[in-house]
């Protein structure tokens, strides 16, 4: 955007997304690629389109294999094993990789899967966009089938003890009857 | 001269600074972070949001955002 349309994009400090790193601050919550991928598609939309399209990139996320093959291209390490993480936070996408992988946090493995992870979210942030401009964004992310269940007794308004949210409800509570 | 080299020590201390993905996806969507350091005439202007966009290339973002990752991080 700075090669084609200068200001006001030369005044857009990247560093304004430091704090997101390892889910923010290395809390290991939201997916830092996914803050910074927000920011992006807010500087762009006004705010129900942002939503719309900002939504449609937490399901791409939640539901994706990743790393992609596709970077293997340019890639330090190729082949490494997919996973998807069914959820937006970077300590479930993270530890669900190390796991079936075998290679630690710590390892060289794991930085390039996460690079990896980094530039299919810029591209896809980018074809959204992209699909939007062009009037050809639809929307195709479905709440999963479990969690529609869960929400039909706990959604908002549905009881006492209501809940928002649109993750996987079974990866962190026990399902019940 | 002196300026230039702050401006210069200035833009490689917010280099370094920048961190893993996040900072992936900013510069790979905005730009370099060479591109961001503002110049006295540009911080006169007033931007309207949201800010226009121009299509961009998703496989070039590919790249740049591969490698912004260990650049920055």
């Amino acid at each position: 955007m700075i090669e084609m349309k200068g200001f006001p994009y030369t005044q857009y400090p990247a560093i304004a997304y430091n704090f997101a790193g390892g889910g923010c601050a290395g809390w290991g919550t939201m997916c830092g690629t996914l803050i910074a991928a927000g920011a992006m598609i807010n500087l762009f939309l006004p705010p129900k389109e942002c939503k719309k399209v900002y939504n449609e990139l937490i399901g791409w996320y939640c539901d994706t294999p990743f790393p992609s093959k596709g970077l293997d291209k340019f890639a330090k390490f190729k082949n490494q094993v997919q996973t998807v993480s069914n959820s937006p936070l970077c300590h479930v996408s993270v530890a669900k990789w190390c796991t079936e992988s075998g290679k630690m946090l710590t390892t060289p493995e794991r930085k390039d899967r996460c690079a990896k992870l980094a530039a299919e979210v810029a591209a896809k942030t980018i074809e959204l966009l992209n699909a939007h401009a062009d009037g050809t964004f639809k929307p195709v992310y479905a709440l999963p089938a479990e969690t529609k269940k869960c929400l039909s007794c706990h959604g908002v308004k549905k009881s006492a003890n209501y809940q928002h949210g649109k993750m996987y409800c079974s990866e962190c509570h026990e399902p019940h009857e | 001269m002196e300026q230039m080299k702050a401006q210069n020590d200035q833009s490689m201390t917010r280099r370094k600074a920048l961190t893993l993905g996040a900072a992936a996806i900013g510069t790979a969507v905005v730009g370099t972070a060479a591109g961001l350091i503002p110049s006295a005439n540009a911080a006169k202007k007033e931007a309207a949001w949201p800010l226009p966009y121009v299509k961009l290339d998703p496989e070039k973002a590919l790249k740049i955002g591969y490698e912004t990752y260990f650049k920055y991080g």
